[in-house]
């Protein structure tokens, strides 16, 4: 199965551990975390007479089911962007897939496209969290403004991406989680998303390969 | 009443051999009781009325050969005058007594004009209701040929138009639309018609086109996008109901692009609105002139006419060459040593403009002149694409008026309207094509039978055979194909989606009409439903909530209903897909041009460049604008522009083989070859200079490692795939990695171990077995594809084109196309546009058939093998080639020097190792 490839980082001795799933495992309160899901992105695009497929979006699912299955949480936290505009019918196949995930808590860092969204959390049993969460050591935010010492961060929205140059002007661009000393960046969990490789200078990034992950 | 009968007979096949349709007869021979031919006489224009005994040799007596005759007649003994001539071919009798044509006649007498042949050859084939492709050169009035065919037509047969439009005019050049767009109005007002000609373009303001709409113009001049624009409007049809002609100007130009491919689909369309239209194209002289008949008109080849002008246009080539060849690099690309030669050429002509290869290249040169000749500041410009739009028509209309002496330009120039004043072409560099050098040239000298005149100035020593090899293509007339696309399914969805936004179309009406196409002829029916399925329903992959909104299907008629979506694909319909550009602005105000976004990217502020042929310091980008303060830094770095490197076409390269084997005989008339005589004398001394059929490889060993450099002379294209096939093939021999280099003679491949080889396994390395298979391994075909994607998802709709500020407001949009491209491989691998970005990476970026074809010459060729001790002046270009990636120019140019004074010194002598 792809994702499966793991690294263990360590802030203050508490462990983490990264998942070349495009998510983060947080022993300690057996929580997932993960950013940049983006639900309803496909749905968006087709909406608006761009023919994405909507095999990404159910792809994206079943990858968070796979990683449920592997690390198996009690909750999972979404550090913003979990929808990606307004309501739209693909929220109704993340209801569906929910059914299947009754006793997990799902929790939501909203994130700028979660804003004025007229989506029923609740109805979908999704906590939404205030814009920034602290649990124990870590504080959840989508988008990091500056690193705080004394404490560790974990937020989204950048997508970072890692650029490997080739020979001959050949260049590969992959996702990457980038190490800060006080904050770990996570990459945008869903497929459909660009990349932003602005981030990566002066950090340590584990790059994400198909089911392996490369630190740089 | 015998001879009546011949006669009438004869008549028959004078029309056709009017067609055109030059053909073997032998109704003499096989006619009851046949003439001497001394009572045949045939006519043209040039020689006029001869006895045919004059052309035709006593064996061939009876069998007549009929090329270029307007007319054959029978001199009748009893009413033998040269009167009956006119009666005998009693069709252009007939037309050049209507009324019509006589207007037309005595309206060119009052301006001074003669119509040449090629013109009334148009005029009558028009009345007769034919449609076709009139081939002429520039200059020669062409626009006139189709044109007043029109007006003849009308004039002839006024009851036969409707109100409204008549006369569609398509052409590929905004700026060539008013300048047109005037003449024609002066001409019809001289005739005395009161027709409005109007203009529709990007750059019609949209009150203009408001007007139009409620009533259009007699004549329209128009892009192909704009055509397809109108073909987005509610009730579009109602405008073409009246149309009687569909010209089509520079039709080469279109032919191989997929503007081409815009223009087949529009005809098609007008067709089954206006019956009974006609297609005109108008074409300059290219490689496949039945090709490009066969796109415009496919399947009618028994009703459609060719006309070719016989007039001829005169150009005159002129290489510049030093004193001495060495004051020639080996290698480089700026020329610009040679510019001190330039100045009384400048100085003796008129006007002159000179064309560079790529916008960085005329800014250097720009720079150049400048400080050769100060006294040209006032009088010389820079015209590229990057620069300002507003400068640019500046600068054109100086041109006009004659108070530009030099202009320094890229292919921006290469098309449009003629500058009267332009005396002088020089171009700078190999033009790598043949159409485009002529076509350069042409824009010297534009009146009819004047002369135009090209010099030509190299930018390193092996160029002067391309010089050569020029020259002959232009005096044999060897030019370019110019191939038409087939299968470019991104154009039609966008196509599809245009007719929904517009009317809706019915799917088996227009499969039948895309089909009349010649890019969709062999479209299959699966391919038609798949098309169809992806603009209704986004694909194939879909589930219970799936919304995808584009094109709806209600009773049969397939339409867009969201007006959002029907915005959008209004402001992204075309096929021309540039990088995003950027503005550049003084901070005190004032634009100076464009610069690609990836170019300012790389910029820090207080960095300097040049654009314009000014230097300006990068303060900032604002609102999509780069800000810039004016600098006195004396050099600075140039915007190295995409697209730049032009590879060199097939024509091209085979001639340039053919001089190569010319070169070490000095009894040549090629002044170019004999000045390069003494360094192909030194190739040959350490090396071996190849003839036609012989195939070059070198070994060189040097500090860098085991270098082997062949030489196919196929441009850089075909050696980029080359290299990585043949390094892959060699790689399965023995294990070994080679770094590559190419330019358009050769290609290097390095290693830091020996290759080992024999005659058996160089025909393995060049075989055309499994070459796809291969290719595939051997380059990242995936890779190019994406690129290719690029174009291809802006087309089909699937990337919205980022007009600065317009698209702010829908973020929620925004996706590349690489990321398209990825989601299509991974969802939805049948897709046809991956499949078309696919085959546009084999067929026109790799040119399999063109590999193909080298390497089964190759095959064929003596291969000679030698080891030379040092680089050659052969593979000297390559290797600087390879090193220009790391280096700037400066450092460049000092190890050029020192590395060509090393292989001076150390070649002495050669292993030759022929096998």
């Amino acid at each position: 199965m792809p994702g499966t490839d793991k690294i263990t980082i360590f802030y203050d001795a508490m462990p983490l551990v990264l998942s070349a799933g495009r998510a983060v495992y947080w022993p300690e309160k057996k929580m997932l975390i993960l950013s940049d899901l983006h639900l309803g992105k496909t749905g968006y695009f087709r909406a608006h007479g761009i023919p994405v497929s909507s095999a990404v979006l159910t792809d994206d699912l079943r990858r968070l089911g796979h990683l449920i299955h592997e690390f198996k949480p009690e909750q999972v936290l979404v550090a913003g962007d979990m929808f990606h505009h307004r309501f739209n019918n693909d929220v109704h196949l993340f209801q569906d897939w929910r059914q299947s995930y009754k006793e997990l808590s799902f929790l939501l860092v909203p994130g700028n496209h979660d804003r004025h969204m007229d989506i029923d959390y609740a109805g979908i049993q999704v906590t939404v969290t205030p814009e920034t969460y602290g649990l124990g050591e870590i504080h959840f935010v989508h988008e990091m403004q500056a690193e705080q010492a004394g404490r560790f961060t974990i937020s989204g929205h950048l997508h970072p991406g890692y650029r490997i140059s080739g020979k001959a002007k050949q260049s590969l661009c992959l996702p990457c989680f980038i190490r800060g000393r006080h904050h770990l960046i996570l990459p945008a969990f869903s497929q459909f998303t660009g990349l932003y490789t602005g981030a990566s200078a002066g950090h340590t990034c584990y790059v994400i390969s198909e089911n392996k992950l490369f630190e740089f | 009443m015998k001879q009546a009968a011949l006669l009438f007979v004869l008549c028959k096949y004078i029309l056709r051999a009017d067609d055109g349709i030059p053909e073997v007869f032998e109704t003499v021979a096989n006619l009851p009781d046949v003439p001497n031919t001394g009572d045949i006489h045939c006519y043209n224009e040039n020689i006029g009325l001869q006895n045919l005994d004059a052309f035709v040799l006593p064996t061939m007596r009876n069998r007549i050969f009929i090329v270029n005759f307007t007319c054959f007649v029978l001199s009748l003994k009893i009413e033998n005058t040269w009167g009956v001539l006119l009666k005998k071919d009693r069709n252009v009798a007939r037309f050049e007594g209507s009324a019509g044509y006589r207007i037309i006649d005595e309206w060119m007498q009052r301006v001074s004009r003669r119509p040449f042949h090629f013109q009334k050859e148009t005029w009558k084939q028009f009345e007769n209701g034919r449609s076709g492709l009139v081939i002429a050169p520039t200059g020669f009035g062409k626009t006139f040929s189709v044109f007043l065919a029109l007006v003849i037509h009308y004039l002839n047969h006024p009851g036969a138009y409707g109100p409204g439009l008549k006369l569609l005019w398509v052409t590929p050049l905004r700026s060539l639309a008013k300048d047109l767009g005037r003449a024609m109005k002066t001409a019809l007002e001289e005739i005395g018609l009161d027709w409005e000609v109007g203009v529709r373009n990007g750059d019609t303001p949209a009150a203009e086109r408001q007007r139009q709409k409620k009533k259009m113009p007699e004549v329209m001049i128009i892009t192909p996008e704009s055509l397809h624009l109108l073909f987005a409007q509610k009730n579009n049809t109602a405008l073409f109901t009246s149309l009687q002609c569909i010209a089509v100007d520079e039709w080469h130009e279109l032919l191989g692009s997929k503007r081409g491919v815009l223009t087949e689909l529009a005809i098609a369309r007008l067709k089954g609105v206006a019956p009974g239209l006609r297609v005109w194209g108008i074409s300059a002289t290219i490689g496949n002139v039945d090709e490009a008949l066969e796109a415009l008109l496919p399947g009618t080849s028994g009703s459609r006419v060719k006309i070719q002008a016989k007039e001829q246009k005169k150009t005159s080539i002129l290489s510049i060459i030093p004193d001495h060849i060495g004051e020639l690099p080996w290698a480089g690309h700026l020329g610009t040593r040679l510019a001190a030669r330039l100045l009384p050429v400048i100085e003796k002509s008129n006007t002159t403009l000179i064309f560079t290869n790529t916008r960085g290249q005329s800014e250097l040169w720009y720079q150049v002149l400048l400080s050769a000749a100060p006294d040209l500041a006032g009088q010389l410009a820079l015209h590229h694409g990057s620069v300002d739009a507003e400068l640019r028509a500046w600068i054109e209309d100086r041109l006009h008026t004659g108070q530009l002496k030099v202009v320094i330009c890229t292919s921006s120039l290469d098309l449009g309207v003629d500058f009267k004043p332009v005396d002088t072409v020089i171009q700078i560099g190999s033009p790598k094509g043949v159409a485009r050098f002529l076509q350069r040239a042409g824009r010297s000298g534009h009146s009819p039978f004047e002369t135009s005149r090209i010099y030509f100035l190299p930018t390193h020593s092996l160029e002067l055979v391309e010089a050569a090899a020029l020259k002959e293509a232009a005096r044999e007339k060897i030019i370019e194909d110019r191939v038409p696309l087939v299968f470019t399914f991104d154009v039609l969805v966008q196509y599809l989606v245009t007719l929904a936004v517009g009317e809706g179309f019915r799917e088996k009406e227009l499969f039948e009409e895309v089909k009349q196409t010649y890019c969709f002829r062999e479209l299959a029916p699966e391919e038609w439903q798949w098309l169809l399925r992806f603009v209704t329903r986004g694909g194939e992959v879909l589930h219970a909530y799936d919304e995808f909104q584009k094109v709806v299907v209600e009773e049969g008629v397939y339409r867009v209903k969201s007006r959002k979506i029907a915005m959008m694909h209004r402001m992204n319909l075309g096929v021309i897909v540039s990088d995003p550009m950027l503005k550049v602005k003084y901070l005190s105000g004032g634009y100076i041009g464009m610069v690609e976004e990836y170019f300012v990217a790389r910029l820090l502020p207080g960095d300097t460049f040049g654009l314009a042929g000014k230097v300006v310091e990068f303060v900032m980008i604002k609102d999509m604008t780069v800000l810039v303060r004016h600098s006195k830094a004396k050099r600075a770095i140039t915007p190295s522009w995409m697209g730049g490197r032009l590879p060199l076409s097939s024509n091209l390269s085979a001639l340039l083989r053919h001089k190569y084997t010319d070169a070490l005989n000095p009894g040549t008339r090629d002044r170019e070859l004999k000045a390069l005589y003494p360094l192909f004398v030194q190739q040959q001394q350490v090396s071996h200079v190849p003839r036609e059929d012989e195939f070059l490889i070198e070994l060189i060993e040097t500090k860098d490692g085991h270098h082997i450099y062949m030489y196919p002379f196929e441009g850089r294209l075909v050696h980029e795939v080359m290299a990585a096939l043949v390094a892959y093939r060699f790689s399965r021999i023995q294990p070994i990695t080679f770094s590559m280099a190419m330019n358009d003679y050769g290609f290097e491949l390095l290693s830091d171990q020996p290759l080992k080889f024999t005659r058996e396994q160089l025909d393995t390395v060049f075989s055309t077995e499994n070459l796809t298979a291969d290719i595939s391994k051997s380059i990242n075909a995936a890779e190019m594809a994406g690129r290719k994607f690029r174009d291809i998802s802006v087309i089909a709709g699937l990337v919205m084109r980022n007009y600065a500020g317009q698209l702010k407001n829908n973020k929620n949009l925004q996706s590349s196309s690489g990321l398209i491209f990825r989601i299509f491989e991974q969802y939805d691998p049948e897709n046809l546009l991956l499949r078309q970005a696919f085959d546009e990476v084999f067929y026109q970026q790799l040119e399999e058939p063109r590999l193909m074809a080298a390497l089964q010459r190759i095959l064929r060729s003596k291969i000679v093998i030698i080891r030379a001790a040092a680089f050659t002046p052969l593979s000297f270009p390559i290797k600087v080639d390879s090193l220009r990636q790391n280096l700037s120019s400066e450092e460049l140019d000092t190890q050029i020097r020192r590395m060509q004074e090393e292989a001076g010194y150390k070649s002495k002598g050669k292993n030759a190792g022929n096998r």
